[in-house]
């Protein structure tokens, strides 16, 4: 117990290593756009904070539904890692089209990669719900 | 046997996190190239040799060029703290104002200097286009043919520029009309950088109006007509010391004051170019420390 503590509070770190490293990049581009504005750019920040560093912070806070429920089968543990690469697939696609947008231009793929990312995080997040669940009631924790 | 099934588990999970991580770089690389670096969509052009020739030996100065059929002064002003240069066009024939593309191809990703496309189609004068190849978007028509019918009406495009086989101008939502409608009605020309500088003599754009990502001067390149056959093109240089540039509204503004009914915008920023006589005369740059052209997809010019 006292381990899966330390593993969710190393998670929300990373989290908000993540959100702080884009916050960075978002603010550097800005310096060299010359004034050119964009909102996939300037946001990049939002989708590791709100898509993982609160999520994480509830995780941490024990202010998680299903928290003491069982991953017997490592089964959360997949669902978790398809709900991450969701995060990350959202954000590279934010990164790519901010960077198409500011030098005035567009693109099909970086949507293509937004929404695969979209799909893996509703997906990732039903998957882990669903596994926690059913080990709740499979325990009747 | 948890602990190890775990164990188990992360160590598939990290190597299916590296391969993402690696997806996740070349796909980003490949979005990238592909925006900025590979050609593609090719259809190559002929230029036909116009019908018409010059009336008499070309009378051409350092700012003029007359030889009867053709007519361009060029002058330089001061707008505030930007330099203005504008060619007063006028032509005896609608076909004499032409455009070229970069490589005498249409494509995404083709590129070459105003004044490499100026040179190659014989052009007397000329200014950058509305850089089609930058965008996937937008009509586009040149010298009568469609290359390409993709409407793009997200904001701030949608408006184009059509200039039609009589040399009128006419400013074109892509909303109101397909491509084809327009083909079909006699146009020759369709521009889709915009947006609409002036319509009918009134100012198109409010204050604070800008080219959705555009700072807020600018270097501009703008396209006038103020009667049948008389033209006016502008470039203004910008992000220098020497000129700061123009906003939208201001570019709007200065059209309307030189009297043009239809202004428009076209390409500007590090595109913006005028050529003449084998010459360019303004001070292209993209962010204010080299002054060198910017290659771009496409060109106006005046010639034969």
């Amino acid at each position: 117990m006292q381990e899966d503590k330390i593993i969710r509070r190393k998670v929300l770190v990373r989290y908000l290593a993540v959100t702080v490293f884009c916050l960075l990049v978002s603010l550097i581009y800005g310096l060299f756009s010359h004034g050119i504005r964009s909102f996939w750019m300037n946001w990049l920040a939002l989708w590791p904070l709100v898509l993982g560093a609160v999520p994480a912070a509830l995780s941490a806070a024990e202010i998680f539904p299903f928290k003491d429920a069982p991953d017997e089968n490592g089964a959360g543990e997949v669902m978790k890692d398809i709900y991450r690469f969701g995060i990350a697939a959202v954000t590279v696609a934010s990164f790519l089209k901010g960077v198409l947008e500011i030098a005035g231009t567009d693109s099909v793929y970086p949507d293509v990669l937004r929404y695969a990312g979209i799909v893996m995080l509703v997906c990732g997040a039903a998957g882990f719900f669903f596994v926690r669940y059913r080990g709740r009631q499979r325990t009747g924790t | 046997m948890r602990d190890r099934k775990h164990r188990q588990i992360r160590r598939g999970t990290g190597r299916i996190r590296i391969i993402y991580a690696v997806f996740l770089v070349l796909y980003s690389l490949f979005v990238l190239l592909d925006t900025f670096v590979i050609p593609r969509n090719i259809v190559r052009i002929f230029r036909e040799k116009g019908i018409f020739g010059a009336k008499y030996d070309p009378v051409i100065t350092e700012n003029s060029y007359d030889d009867g059929m053709i007519s361009i002064q060029i002058r330089t002003e001061r707008v505030g703290v930007t330099t203005v240069y504008i060619a007063d066009v006028q032509l005896q024939d609608p076909s004499l104002l032409k455009t070229g593309l970069a490589g005498d191809s249409f494509g995404r990703n083709l590129a070459e200097v105003t004044s490499g496309i100026a040179e190659r189609s014989g052009a007397v004068f000329a200014i950058n286009g509305d850089y089609y190849g930058f965008r996937e978007k937008g009509y586009v028509m040149r010298g009568g043919y469609l290359y390409r019918d993709s409407s793009n009406t997200r904001y701030p495009y949608g408006e184009d520029l059509v200039i039609r086989e009589d040399g009128s101008f006419e400013i074109v939502n892509e909303a109101d009309a397909t491509a084809q409608e327009l083909a079909d009605s006699g146009a020759r020309e369709i521009f889709s950088f915009g947006p609409a500088l002036v319509n009918h003599g009134e100012v198109q754009v409010f204050a604070g109006e800008e080219v959705e990502r555009a700072q807020i001067t600018n270097p501009r390149t703008a396209i006038g007509i103020l009667e049948p056959l008389h033209y006016l093109m502008v470039v203004s240089d910008g992000r220098t010391k020497e000129s700061r540039g123009l906003s939208l509204f201001e570019l709007a503004e200065f059209m309307q004051q030189q009297g043009c009914d239809i202004a428009y915008n076209l390409d500007g920023g590090g595109s913006s170019t005028i050529w003449f006589n084998g010459k360019v005369l303004n001070k292209p740059t993209t962010y204010g420390d080299v002054i060198a052209e910017r290659t771009i997809s496409d060109i106006v010019y005046i010639g034969y």
